[in-house]
């Protein structure tokens, strides 16, 4: 399968095979197949071993008996032809008895050697049944010397002896010495077996555990390989991070447990990106409220003096030219929008302790539409249920503020006429309050930074309003969201605890 | 008491251009007026002549407007003292107001407010006595002009509310006037002058119990027992009048 890759190839194609499993699959994978290898190994060199304690035991059992039997045949007949010599020689009936007891007695010993041989002999049969045929052909020959000697004819059972009986042992003889070979041969093959055996059997185990080492080292590389090369792209990249670069991208490239490290890491930098942000833009709030409270405070001093100079101006000259009256009014005018700008800087940096009431959202949206009527060419619809929970809040920031503030930016932007739209709902221990309006709409840029403070499309003003608006919807322990289509209009949402609500 | 035709006011204010302005103003709109730039030179100027009102700002170097205003209160407890400050939002604003400053208004000064409020300084100090005892009217009268009062003196019990003038202070109003009953008399005003501050007077203090009840719930202030206590009297005099001054500068809230 992996033939013309190189070996680069084929460990990148293992790996990519592998990073999608998980990492204790893996190694469970690895560990098992060396395993696997090692337990063949034994297998096979367990085989062997019993192979080889059986051909000794084959070895002991057939060539080796059957030799020594053959042997102890031979010398079995070399006694009786001895004792033959010694019937042949005896001096009278007694001794020829004793010399033939013995005779029988070998006789004896030999049969029970050729059942031996026949029992474990390996070669043909026809080789010791030969051999037993010659055997048996010796039992004539020496009735006839016995029956000779007891009639006393000595010379007659010598010449038989040394004739036709020596022929015979020497052809028996013969014939044991074929069987006496086979045994042998017999006994070298099997040592030869045995030490073949021994031979490929080492070969074999030494090829095998070469084998298991060789792909414990391939499986180590890949399966390590596999946990690491991700392990350390992800350690670079934690670096990274910790270094601030939070737009590092830590996409997660498998399914395994590193895939799943790489996204909580991703995660875990989006929140610290996001919470940073937050940190970012409190810190700015912050500094900026200090800055505003600060300024704020100090320009109501000449601002205090400038209102004062023009008050002066306009009652010692009451006689004063118009231009020089008009320009006292602009003055004064000025000064008045100066204050009010001042007033909302104040408003923003203020850190007012809440004074929570319940309050029906019907009522606050009363309030505020009686305290800054719509423009004309403006129609307001409401959809507040009756039955709706009051919102539990500080009123004079929510609806003083927050919905005085929303209600206007919605009139402002609707200077053609249009339709504002009031509509709530209860969510939960909260209720949901939406201010929308069918006027020009925001651009999505626009959008992301319209709570930013300093932030304003209009000509006049700072920009302190929504972020102002932003700050007491949290403060009060509520959100506030905007959605808008250019072109259509903005609908900004503010959720709000009711008293259930506030832990 | 010197009472002269003009209010005396003094202006405190570290800002040299602030004390400039603000009493040139007052000068044009016929106010005795002193400017001085610290605490210091301010308490030397109330112990040396008397004011009819202390403007000053609460932030100043050394002597700080609440320091200076508490110890006004100790050489002349009378003084009004209204304070001023840049800083809506300070535990100095909130000391001031507890030790009883009339008020303390924010900077840029609302000067025509300020004025209304001179003019009711001189109004307040008005009493209107209905009373048909001659000569209850009459050593009362006296007492209160000596403490410096505009005194108004009405012995007949018809058509009050018609003859009472728009600037007047506080009523002294008798519970049984030549056999009238006195909380007739209260209605008419009441009709008129919802907010008119009117102390009920009267001798018998059991048998008018029930009717000083029913007087009190239809916003009499209170209700004072012949013989008068004149110490008593005073107090509540300067208390009404501190409330009005009060109720008239601070802003209302929403």
């Amino acid at each position: 399968m992996f033939f013309g890759l190189s070996l680069m190839e084929v460990q990148q194609e293992t790996e990519i095979m592998f990073r999608n499993m998980r990492i204790g699959l893996r190694l469970g994978i690895g560990f098992g197949l060396v395993l696997l290898i090692f337990t063949l190994v034994c297998f096979f060199t367990i085989n062997r071993l019993d192979f080889m304690s059986d051909l000794t035991d084959k070895m002991y059992r057939h060539p080796f008996t059957v030799s020594s039997a053959v042997e102890r045949v031979e010398t079995n007949i070399a006694k009786i032809h001895r004792s033959m010599k010694d019937v042949a020689l005896a001096r009278n009936d007694a001794e020829i008895a004793v010399d033939s007891q013995l005779v029988e007695q070998y006789e004896k010993d030999i049969y029970k050697d050729f059942e031996t041989i026949a029992e474990r002999f390996l070669g043909h049969r026809e080789m010791y049944e030969d051999a037993i045929e010659a055997y048996k052909n010796w039992k004539p020959i020496r009735d006839e010397v016995m029956a000779l000697m007891l009639q006393g004819k000595r010379a007659e059972a010598a010449d038989i002896t040394r004739g036709k009986g020596a022929r015979h042992v020497e052809e028996l003889t013969k014939s044991m010495a074929v069987l006496h070979n086979f045994a042998l041969d017999k006994a070298e093959s099997f040592h030869n077996d045995a030490l073949d055996t021994r031979a490929t059997t080492l070969k074999t185990v030494y090829v095998l555990l070469g084998a298991a080492i060789l792909a414990r080292v391939i499986f180590t590389i890949v399966f390590t390989r596999s946990i690491t090369r991700p392990l350390s792209e992800l350690v670079d990249t934690a670096v990274s991070i910790s270094q601030g670069n939070l737009d590092e991208d830590i996409s997660a490239k498998s399914e395994d447990e590193i895939g799943h490290l790489a996204a909580a890491l991703d995660e875990m930098t989006s929140k610290l990106k996001e919470y940073q942000e937050q940190l970012v833009r409190q810190e700015k709030l912050a500094i900026l409220g200090q800055l505003a409270g600060g300024v704020g405070h100090e320009l109501r001093n000449p601002l205090g003096v400038i209102s004062n100079a023009v008050y002066y101006l306009q009652m010692v000259l009451p006689d004063a030219d118009d231009n020089v009256k008009e320009y006292l009014d602009i003055i004064s005018s000025e000064v008045g929008n100066s204050e009010k700008i001042i007033t909302d800087l104040l408003d923003f940096a203020r850190i007012k302790s809440l004074e929570r009431v319940e309050i029906t959202v019907e009522d606050a949206i009363a309030h505020v539409l009686e305290r800054q009527p719509p423009p004309e060419g403006v129609e307001v619809v409401t959809h507040i249920p009756s039955e709706l929970p009051p919102i539990f809040v500080d009123v004079q920031q929510i609806e003083g503020q927050v919905l005085s503030n929303l209600m206007g930016n919605a009139c402002q932007a609707m200077p053609e006429g249009g339709k504002l739209t009031i509509s709530a709902q209860e969510a939960g221990d909260k209720v949901r309050i939406s201010v929308s309006d069918t006027g020009c709409g925001i651009s999505e840029d626009n959008l992301k930074k319209i709570f930013e403070p300093l932030f304003t499309t209009r000509a006049k003003g700072i920009g302190l309003g929504l972020a102002v608006t932003e700050n007491l919807v949290e403060a009060n322990g509520g959100s506030i969201a905007v959605e808008s289509t250019e072109g259509e209009g903005s609908t900004f949402t503010i959720i709000l605890p009711t008293k259930k609500g506030v832990a | 008491m010197i009472m002269s035709d003009s209010l005396r006011v003094l202006v405190v204010d570290d800002d040299q251009n602030m004390v400039k302005t603000l009493s040139d103003i007052l000068k044009v709109k016929g106010y005795e007026t002193e400017a001085v730039c610290s605490g210091a030179e301010a308490l030397e100027r109330v112990t040396e002549s008397e004011f009819d009102c202390v403007l000053s700002d609460i932030k100043m170097p050394g002597i700080n407007g609440v320091e200076l205003h508490k110890s006004i209160k100790s050489i002349q407890p009378d003084l009004p003292v209204v304070l001023m400050t840049a800083y809506s939002s300070d535990s100095l604003v909130e000391q001031g107001l507890a030790q009883g400053a009339i008020a303390v208004l924010n900077k840029p000064l609302n000067i025509a407010l300020f004025f209304t409020f001179l003019s009711l300084l001189r109004k307040e100090r008005s009493v209107v006595i209905v009373d048909d005892d001659e000569q209850f009217c009459k050593t009362l009268g006296d007492v209160l002009t000596e403490r410096g009062f505009a005194v108004t003196q009405i012995g007949a019990p018809y058509h009050v509310a018609e003859i009472l003038e728009e600037d007047a202070g506080v009523i002294l109003l008798d519970m049984k006037l030549n056999g009238i009953d006195g909380l007739g008399v209260l209605r008419e005003i009441r009709e008129k002058y919802p907010d008119l501050p009117v102390i009920m007077v009267t001798g018998h203090r059991v048998e008018m119990m029930s009717k000083i009840e029913e007087a009190l719930k239809i916003s009499a202030y209170t209700c004072l027992y012949k013989p008068l206590e004149l110490e008593d009297l005073f107090r509540l005099l300067a208390e009404i009048h501190h409330k009005n001054l009060s109720g008239f500068l601070r802003p209302k809230t929403i």
